[in-house]
């Protein structure tokens, strides 16, 4: 049974935070926000992994779909003005992108080796977005990684713990970071991250 | 609080790793031909030093990868961490 | 809120200090209001208001007053607050004063001035080490005395409302971290941070300077707060230095890991609004600098313990930071210089200094013209051997010493006195080196416990590495932070060291009691005198672990912090051996006591752990579902209608009403939480062969297969469907439950026993919504809602897997069975999961589809003798399940060696078996005991127990469970019992089938 490509369902998909996010500002309001939260939604989110370390050619169809390369450091990501590929394990990434097209129907089209696997999770993970002068400080509440600026540059990632949670957090840049998290928990980490940015004002978008 | 240094996500908090445990013992890598004490030595018999120590712990909110640990049991210093391929004991001796 | 008048503050110096006198702050103690000011420590406030008694002592309800100005204090613990934010024990010398403050004595009853236990005190010879337990313990009714005593016996008491305030956790980072902002820490900072070396400066006072803010003395010829100022301002333009300031440093773990807690409000009367109260820090450094100073050690003599007696160094502290005058006539009792510093330094403030009673024969000259010229009589040779007043110090008796120490001499003479300021020498506080796995070393030059051989990167520097004068202290840091900046790589900074101007120093003659009788006070919290160490010794105690646990010594709410090493020091007399030989108890965190508060952080109440939701889940919460814990996962229980409210009968009617509508026309169930593994690669049938124990190199792409998983010992880990979607593709389903430890168990079979083989896996569970319809109509209303429209057996026969799409949704669609029914699971991209459950359940509408929830879905599996948690216990064997023609004898998997082993083949193990009541009503607990006879004799011969039950089927209209018997099926028709001592429940039981419903398996076909 060969896998059926598809084009985009014409349903709205529905976020797991949808209806959540209650815009406005909250907590601390003697100051500006020192926090802004939004969600990001719908994303395509496609992982990738190869067996051993990546064959050339890999390196090449990725290198022609999204225009940039893999990255091949741990803890690292790419990105272009729509995409990001994302390190998350030897040999492993994920693509991640607004959905605006049929994301892996199209790497399944240029990536027919089997030593490939292909995993669309899309659904899998949401996305929380935060920004403004306090994120550093925000996250060192709920991960014990170092965000210091010259220690957590832009474009870098972790996999890590976050307030109890597996999470894969990104920098986007200088103070705006994305947090990724299991579908079910999106809802328990907003929460928390509400929490921990009420001290310093936050809003939500 | 011990800090584990991963090969690929580099040091990080024992919480963000699941303890599997000692990493010296190999499934027999034919298991028809096992006889029982050995399969009864890889599934039950398990040292407890006091000092160096090889496990593993699996990188489990991390890249989820098993990682070889030298560990010494009475300090809690990780000594030496690596893959699961990696001989720690050896070079850690070799290194002293 | 209280008056503002001033009347009260008799002992206030009139200028001078620390404190704001312009920022008058009201207060109460045991309800009496007061008055202090901005810049007072909650005990500053109460000696400026000339109050001295402020407690009872634990054991002989003595009266007590403030003895320190510190962290070390061990008698000044109060209740703070009252009703829900009450805190007991907190040391009034650490509380800053805010408006509004309440505070309460302790440990007295009904006040402080008639405490009905001070009888204690007068029958004192009876309380010695162990008297409790050797007098109460092992005679009848412990458990009555045992109330009265702890009452008796106690510190303070909290009560039970819910904390109003939130407390924090942050984690923290640095190349260097400097504990304590004192002279060393500050120099260590100074020169670490012109490095360019990250540096985080913490420390537990509100002002920074450590000692030096209320000392007197010069740093390169000016006063020393003008050092600590441009020191601070020269740090806080430092982008890479970081200062906390009100955060204590409380236990230093492995991997150079530091706790500290930072007192976000502690100092205001209630947090601001969105603050929170308290907040634990993780700090993990490369570098630790210890530099928390030293603690004053008092001296052991005879009533050594009365209101008006303090530490030297603590008098010298009210006098020049708090302005206080902590008393009127002051004599001095020391053994080493420090006490000079204090004579001088409260004579020159004009306090009636009539004394310096100094155990030592010499002094400098330096300190000798210093009295001579203030007028203060100096006593050389000499002890203070006992004290005398009730509520507080009158006077003194002193007398001559012989010069080992051991006697006094025949003659004493009085000295009236309100204040006597004792200095036994200082131990250097090495609590966190200890902490981090340092033993330390007895140093006979200061008659003190210092850092040894360091464990992890700790380095002590300054006062708590011994080195106490104010230069040794500078020094110290400013090497300290140099050498450990140029270590990590940082460049080399030029700095140089700052000149002071103290005396030479006299040193220190060892005095660890004085001879005399009377009570004479060692650990001055938990009451344990010198006596109490010899009777420990007398009775055999060696170590000084045990000696602390047995006369209690240090184990108070300050851990000893005054009184340790006076303790094992009298213990090495005792024993006649070196205190080196006898050492010194470790120390453990906390440092300081902390509350529960910031260890819990956020995490308390629904917090406590994360809850995860279906895709599904509002839909469930709209149409009244009652959710269970499935781990983290909210699952509906059951489905409750309009107007019925959560009752056990509304819950039976509930299930019966699910189960019903199910078998009889059709049901949807939630299974998004079944753990969904994506399984890719040449070897994914090899590598599904080698964990399974049945055979998957045949399975046909668009079929699906029951699997069963062993663990390496043979016993059952997991069930589940697998499906291949392609040549080399896979989709697995694990059980709820264990769905995390099945993706940990393959990818280490992937990673450590066959690295060889191309499979890649991947967790789904989260991508995939997932339903299971079921139920004779389940074909009709899934025809309705796809966009096929053809599901028939030559479409989807029993087993098989398709792709088809719904509204143009893409979904998967098995045709597995966990009902009995004819069934289909549907997984969608979870985004579409609602949208999904919502066409399925409208188009099925006619048909009277109905939810139902885990309960429902348990009964139907009962009812089909499938085994699930119950039985997947971690005990059983295939075999024990009826599982045994899972077991593929064709292939190596993991668990087949074991299988064979003599327990498992032995013909007595218990093996799944079907039990109904024989009443037909009766309800089985799960877990109960199966025997043969109830009434049998103790210890009754155990046949097996009752893994799953249904307190009633819907469908066989009485009660079913599932259990494991020895014997198993040969034992079918017979009776036996099932007992639930516990609950006192005992009914008889008939062994039938486990399949109890459909055993052709029919209705599987519709």
């Amino acid at each position: 049974m060969a896998d059926k490509t598809y084009i985009l369902p014409p349903i709205k998909r529905l976020s797991a935070l949808a209806g959540q996010i209650e815009s406005g500002r909250f907590g601390n309001i003697k100051t500006e926000p020192g926090i802004f939260i939004k969600e990001n939604h719908p994303l395509s989110i496609v992982q990738l992994e190869t067996r051993e370390p990546p064959a050339k050619d890999f390196l090449t169809v990725i290198k022609n779909l999204f225009e940039f390369d893999v990255p091949l450091s741990p803890n690292t990501s790419s990105v272009s003005d729509k995409t990001r590929i994302i390190w998350t394990g030897p040999n492993r990434w994920l693509i991640i992108e607004p959905e605006t097209r049929d994301l892996i129907s199209l790497v399944k089209s240029q990536i027919n080796e089997t030593s490939i696997s292909i995993v669309d999770l899309s659904h899998a993970r949401s996305s929380i977005e935060i920004d403004g002068s306090m994120t550093r400080d925000l996250l060192l509440k709920g991960a014990a990684i170092d965000f210091h600026p010259e220690a957590f540059l832009i474009n870098h990632c972790v996999q890590t713990t976050f307030f109890n949670l597996s999470a894969l957090i990104c920098c986007l840049d200088e103070n705006r970071f994305n947090i990724f998290i299991a579908r079910g928990f999106a809802l328990d980490l907003l929460q928390k991250v509400q929490e921990a940015a009420e001290e310093f004002g936050y809003e939500t978008l | 609080m011990i800090r584990i240094k991963c090969p690929y996500c580099g040091l990080r908090d024992h919480s963000e790793f699941n303890y599997i445990g000692d990493a010296t013992k190999l499934r027999p890598v034919n298991p028809e031909v096992a006889n029982d004490d050995e399969w009864f030595d890889y599934i039950y018999v398990r040292d407890n030093p006091r000092g160096v120590h090889q496990e593993y712990w699996q990188h489990i909110t991390g890249c989820r990868s098993y990682v070889k640990v030298l560990r010494n049991t009475v300090t809690h210093e990780v000594l030496k961490t690596g893959l699961p391929s990696d001989d720690l004991l050896f070079s850690y001796e070799a290194e002293k | 809120m209280f008056s503002k008048k001033n009347k009260q503050q008799t002992r206030r110096l009139s200028s001078g200090g620390l404190i704001n006198r312009s920022k008058p702050i009201g207060f109460k103690f045991d309800g009496k209001p007061l008055m202090g000011y901005d810049g007072d420590t909650l005990a500053s406030a109460l000696l400026a208001n000339n109050i001295k008694l402020v407690g009872r002592s634990f054991k002989y309800h003595r009266p007590r007053g403030i003895y320190t100005a510190g962290t070390e204090e061990p008698n000044a613990l109060m209740a703070l607050r009252t009703n829900a934010r009450i805190e007991p024990n907190t040391r009034a010398t650490n509380i800053e004063l805010f408006d509004g403050l309440e505070a309460k004595s302790q440990n007295r009853w009904p006040n402080l001035f008639f405490d009905f236990m001070q009888i204690n005190n007068l029958a004192g010879p009876l309380f010695t080490a162990g008297f409790y337990y050797k007098t109460f313990m092992g005679i009848p009714g412990w458990h009555f005395y045992e109330h009265f005593i702890r009452k008796a016996a106690g510190m303070g008491s909290t009560n039970l409302a819910r904390d109003p305030d939130t407390y924090d956790k942050k984690n923290a980072f640095c190349d260097i971290l400097i504990i304590g902002g004192g002279p060393t820490g500050l120099s260590a900072a100074l020169t670490a941070g012109r490095s360019g070396a990250r540096v985080l400066l913490i420390d537990s006072s509100k002002l920074l300077g450590g000692q030096l803010i209320w000392e007197l003395d010069q740093i390169d010829g000016r006063p020393a707060f003008q050092w600590i100022e441009s020191a601070l301002e020269e740090l806080k333009e430092m982008k890479n230095v970081t200062i906390a300031q009100r955060t204590t440093a409380f236990g230093y773990y492995d991997s150079n890991v530091v706790n500290a807690i930072e007192s976000v409000s502690d100092h205001l009367p209630t947090p601001d609004p969105h603050s929170v109260r308290q907040r634990l820090w993780q700090i993990r450094a490369q570098k630790v600098i210890i530099a928390t100073g030293a603690t004053e050690r008092p001296l052991v003599f005879s009533n050594n313990d009365r209101p008006g007696i303090m530490l030297a160094s603590a008098a010298r502290r009210y006098v020049n930071q708090f302005a206080v005058k902590p008393g009127n006539r002051v004599v001095i009792f020391a053994n080493n210089d420090d006490g000079y510093k204090t004579a001088v330094n409260l004579a020159e403030k004009d306090i009636d200094v009539r004394a310096v009673v100094d155990s030592r024969t010499h002094v400098n000259q330096f300190w000798k013209t210093k009295l001579d010229k203030l007028g203060v009589e100096l006593i050389l040779g000499s002890a203070v051997i006992n004290t005398h007043g009730h509520f507080g110090l009158t006077g003194i008796d002193i007398a001559s010493l012989s010069s080992d120490q051991k006697s006094i001499g025949s003659q004493s003479s009085f000295m009236s006195a309100d204040l006597l300021a004792i200095s036994g020498g200082w131990s250097p506080n090495v609590h966190l080196y200890c902490h981090a796995g340092g033993r330390p070393q007895y140093e006979a030059s200061i008659a003190a416990f210092i850092p040894g051989v360091r464990s992890q990167s700790e380095y002590p520097a300054g006062a708590s590495n011994g080195a106490f004068s104010l230069i040794d202290c500078v020094t110290e840091g400013t090497n300290c932070g140099s050498q450990l900046a140029t270590e990590l790589g940082f460049s080399k900074t030029i700095f140089s060291i700052p000149k002071t101007d103290e005396p030479t120093v006299t040193p220190i003659k060892a005095l660890w009691r004085i001879p005399g009788k009377g009570k004479k006070f060692v650990d001055i919290q938990d009451d344990v005198t010198e006596s109490d160490i010899k009777l420990a010794h007398q009775e055999g105690y060696i170590s000084v672990e045990h000696l602390k646990r047995y006369t209690t010594l240090g184990m108070g709410t300050d851990q000893g912090k005054t009184s340790n090493m006076n303790g094992h020091a009298i213990m090495a007399e005792e024993r006649g051996e070196a205190i080196e030989t006898v050492g010194t108890t470790m120390f453990r965190p906390p440092y300081i006591p902390i509350a529960m508060g910031p260890l819990a952080g956020r995490d308390i109440g629904q917090s406590y752990s994360a809850k995860r939701k279906s895709a599904i889940h509002n839909w469930h919460h709209e149409n009244g579902a009652i959710f269970v814990d499935a781990g983290q996962w909210l699952r509906p229980q059951y489905y409750l209608r309009n107007g019925e409210t959560n009752t056990t009968e509304n819950m039976d009617v509930a299930i019966t009403r699910e189960v019903q509508g199910t078998r009889g026309n059709v049901g949807m169930v939630d299974v998004s939480t079944l753990g969904k593994i994506d399984i890719q690669g040449a070897d994914s049938g090899e590598f599904l062969n080698r964990i399974y124990t049945n055979g998957w190199t045949k399975l046909a792409i668009g079929k699906a297969r029951y699997g069963l998983m062993l663990r390496e010992d043979g016993i059952v880990f997991d069930d589940g469907t697998t499906s291949r979607l392609s040549e080399h593709h896979y989709f697995m389903t694990t059980t709820t439950s264990n769905a995390a430890s099945v993706l940990s168990h393959m990818e280490y079979c992937l990673q450590i026993h066959w690295p060889d083989l191309d499979v890649k896996i991947s967790s789904v569970t989260e991508q995939w919504a997932a339903m299971a319809i079921a139920g004779p109509k389940s074909r009709d209303v899934l025809e309705k809602s796809i966009d096929e429209k053809n599901l028939s057996n030559e479409a989807l026969p029993f087993m098989g897997v398709k792709q088809i799409s719904i509204d143009g949704i893409p979904a998967l669609i098995f045709r597995i069975s966990f009902s009995g029914e004819l069934a289909y699971e549907v997984n969608v991209p979870a985004d579409y999961g609602e949208y999904v459950w919502r066409r399925i359940m409208k188009k099925g509408k006619t048909d009277n589809i109905i939810p139902y929830g885990t309960e429902a879905m348990a009964i139907m599996r009962i009812e089909k003798g499938h085994v699930a948690g119950g039985e997947l216990d971690g005990r059983t064997t295939p075999d024990d399940l009826g599982l045994n023609k899972l077991i593929s004898s064709k292939k190596e998997f993991i668990g087949r060696r074991l299988l064979n082993r003599e327990g498992f083949i032995d013909p007595n193990r218990p093996k799944l078996v079907g039990l109904i009541p024989i009443d037909g009503k009766s309800r089985i607990r799960t877990g109960s005991i199966l025997v043969k006879d109830p009434n049998a004799s103790l210890p009754m011969p155990k046949l097996g127990h009752v893994s799953s039950g249904a307190y009633l089927s819907p469908t066989l209209k009485h009660p079913i469970s599932l259990g494991l018997i020895k014997g198993g099926t040969d034992r079918i028709g017979e009776t036996v019992w099932a007992t639930s001592p516990l609950h006192g429940e005992t009914n008889e039981v008939k062994i039938v089938d486990p399949v109890f419903y459909d055993k052709q398996g029919e209705r599987l076909n519709g």
